[in-house]
């Protein structure tokens, strides 16, 4: 490792123009962050245009300062109320949302804070040090295996669902179907557009999210018994209390990094399926599973360190070959071209002191995560224990802000309300709504490695199967079903035999 | 929720898998129009939601047949049905004051109706979070993010 980049990365970060960017753009991917419907493509895309002014290295530094606290602080309002800031933190909503019901919003935030911390510096660590032994594998998954990898991130979140298989695979099919709307890349065919010209683009992924976890959130508390979202109505534990404890569960810390650092990896997977395939993998290996979706400190330790690990996960793929590994990747990778800097392996041999300056300032990114969060979520945490008749009607006024930020267009919030109201019939009735989503945002991925598998030896469905790997994911599939369909059967046997 | 609540979730049930029912035959039936390749998904897709609402349909059918007949009225109005009704209005008619008041005064209205349903009477409280509350996130979304909130005839 040569020393003297780090010495000229270090040199950049300490000029006082580069902490004055480096914290401003910390506290704008924090408020971005947690307000539903922007995230971090959305902010880095809108910043873009002042990054114009300023020297590439700081520019890189403000772009990976607002994709790390961006991805961290979308658990805030996911904690808080129930609607993820960004797609990463919807399976946070799991458990977070239930801790601050039990009024432990101040160590679930906590939680999520250390464990965002930990994911940052470790992704950035590992992108450092030793991503490249993990590129090369990742590079020989092909489409055929991306399509399973896709069904298999759909099957795991049907069978999360407390209230049975049929109904978890229920949703994840209406959000397929909801991911269909629009043009299809390869043919150019309409679908389910109606000869409406708002659908040829289809459903935007915000307004569902939105939608979905937003708007059908402010229909349960406007019609909740209760005066505040926590229960009992007062705020126990403490943020730094939350911060360590991450760090006393390191196994499922540990596991959840891994999880979400390699899915960051591989091109366009993102962390919309690692924090899931975190969250199931922690509850599948909890000795206590049955406390997942009941405010389970694991359930929010998985989510929030993997989406953090997807960040330095992502961004290897980025630098490395150009092909980003997320959404966000992909508008970083815009802005480097836009100040002239081509990624690929000519970066590290002739502008390597960018690449360090750019590690650093992801470094530095994490522990202003720990900053920002002590800081900031003691008042935050307040929320839970406001009236549910003032944080309603705000939430659903952020919820159509955030609706109208896709593409100032009113017929948005009409979706979004459309499909708030769906979701809240779909809540009442025992519906999981997260595989609507995740549906939603599989669809598309799916679809197009499946036609690429398919046209990759004619248009025969043994594309699919042809690669030896792609039996490994078809395996895993099988057995996340079965493990499903073998608890049910047993959870039945069990109450027959209490019935006798 | 007890035998009778349960018996209304799963009526309500019935209701809504006929929906998807529905929503499943009718993705079938339009994919027929698709081009051949782009059809493939929405077909299986389609036609696994009409597998699995007839497979909901039946356990549902099930559960009802092991349940009391009779159901309990009073179970609907647990719901609070005003507050509901009230609330469903006001998310269906936001779009509509938005493009008419723009994103300031609708979001005042609203977030005083709101307010008022929830059994919030302070006429200070109303006004201070009606009005501070579309403020703010106007300002937020506007200058912060560069986006342009709708405005009313009034400029905001």
């Amino acid at each position: 490792m040569d020393f003297s980049l780090w010495e000229r990365a270090f040199s950049v970060i300490v000029q006082p123009q580069t902490i004055f960017w480096l914290l401003i753009s910390s506290v704008i991917g924090y408020i971005t962050g947690a307000l539903p419907g922007m995230g971090a493509a959305l902010t880095i895309s809108l910043l873009i245009p002042i990054t114009y002014y300023l020297d590439p290295a700081v520019a890189l530094i403000i772009m990976g300062t607002i994709f790390t606290v961006c991805v961290y602080a979308g658990s805030l309002s996911a904690i808080l109320l129930n609607v993820p800031g960004t797609a990463g933190s919807a399976a946070t909503c799991m458990d977070g949302y239930m801790m601050a019901q039990k009024g432990e919003a101040l160590t679930a935030l906590g939680i999520s804070t250390g464990a965002s911390f930990l994911g940052s510096i470790g992704s950035t660590i590992l992108l450092i040090i030793g991503a490249q032994i993990l590129l090369k594998p990742m590079l020989a998954l092909g489409p055929a295996e991306y399509f399973w990898i896709t069904v298999l991130g759909l099957t795991i979140i049907a069978s999360l669902s407390s209230t049975g298989l049929v109904k978890g695979v229920i949703g994840a099919c209406l959000g397929l179907l909801l991911s269909f709307i629009g043009q299809e890349l390869i043919t150019g065919t309409y679908r389910y557009t109606f000869g409406t010209l708002y659908l040829i683009d289809g459903i935007e992924l915000v307004a569902v999210i939105i939608g979905f976890f937003g708007i059908s959130e402010v229909i349960s508390m406007m019609t909740s018994k209760q005066t505040s979202i926590s229960k009992v109505g007062k705020l126990s534990g403490s943020v730094w209390q939350g911060i360590l404890i991450p760090i006393k569960r390191l196994l499922i810390t540990v596991k959840s990094f891994i999880i979400g650092f390699v899915v960051g990896v591989m091109p366009g997977v993102g962390y919309s399926i690692s924090t899931w395939l975190a969250y199931d993998e922690a509850r599948r290996t909890s000795k206590e599973p049955d406390k997942f979706g009941q405010g389970s400190i694991d359930g929010v330790i998985a989510p929030e360190v993997s989406n953090n690990a997807t960040v330095g996960g992502s961004l290897l793929p980025t630098l490395l070959l150009g092909i980003p590994g997320s959404d966000t990747a992909a508008v970083v990778l815009a802005g480097m071209i836009a100040h002239g800097i081509m990624p690929g392996p000519q970066l590290f041999s002739q502008r390597a002191d960018l690449v360090y300056t750019f590690y650093l300032g992801l470094l530095i990114a994490g522990f202003l995560i720990v900053i920002l969060g002590l800081a900031v979520l003691p008042f935050a945490a307040k929320v839970t224990i406001m009236p549910l008749g003032v944080v309603a009607p705000i939430v659903l006024v952020l919820c159509f802000a955030g609706a109208l930020s896709i593409t100032v267009d009113i017929k948005d919030t009409i979706v979004v309300g459309l499909i708030g109201l769906l979701a809240y019939v779909m809540k009442r009735l025992g519906y999981p709504i997260v595989t609507v989503v995740l549906g939603f945002v599989l669809g598309p991925i799916m679809e197009e490695n499946m036609n690429r598998a398919l046209l990759s030896v004619g248009g025969s469905i043994n594309g699919l199967f042809i690669n030896k790997l792609s039996w490994v994911f078809i395996a895993l599939v099988l057995l996340s079903l079965g493990q499903h369909i073998y608890r049910q059967l047993m959870d039945s046997k069990k109450v027959r035999g209490v019935k006798v | 929720m007890g035998k009778k609540g349960a018996q209304v979730s799963t009526i309500e049930n019935l209701y809504f898998i006929g929906f998807i029912f529905i929503i499943g035959l009718g993705g079938l039936i339009v994919s027929q129009d698709f081009s051949q390749r782009a059809r493939i998904l929405p077909q299986i897709v389609s036609g696994l939601l009409i597998s699995l609402a007839i497979i909901e349909i039946w356990n549902s059918w099930k559960f009802m047949q092991k349940q009391d007949k009779q159901i309990d009225k009073n179970e609907a109005t647990k719901l609070r049905i005003n507050v509901l009704s009230g609330t469903i209005l006001a998310i269906l008619v936001y779009p509509a004051f938005l493009y008419f008041l723009g994103f300031i005064v609708s979001s005042m209205i609203i977030i005083a109706f709101l307010m008022y349903m929830r059994e919030i009477r302070s006429i200070v409280k109303i006004g201070i979070f009606s009005v501070l509350t579309p403020s703010l996130v106007y300002i937020l979304f506007n200058t912060l993010a560069g986006v342009k909130l709708p405005e009313g005839p009034w400029g905001f």
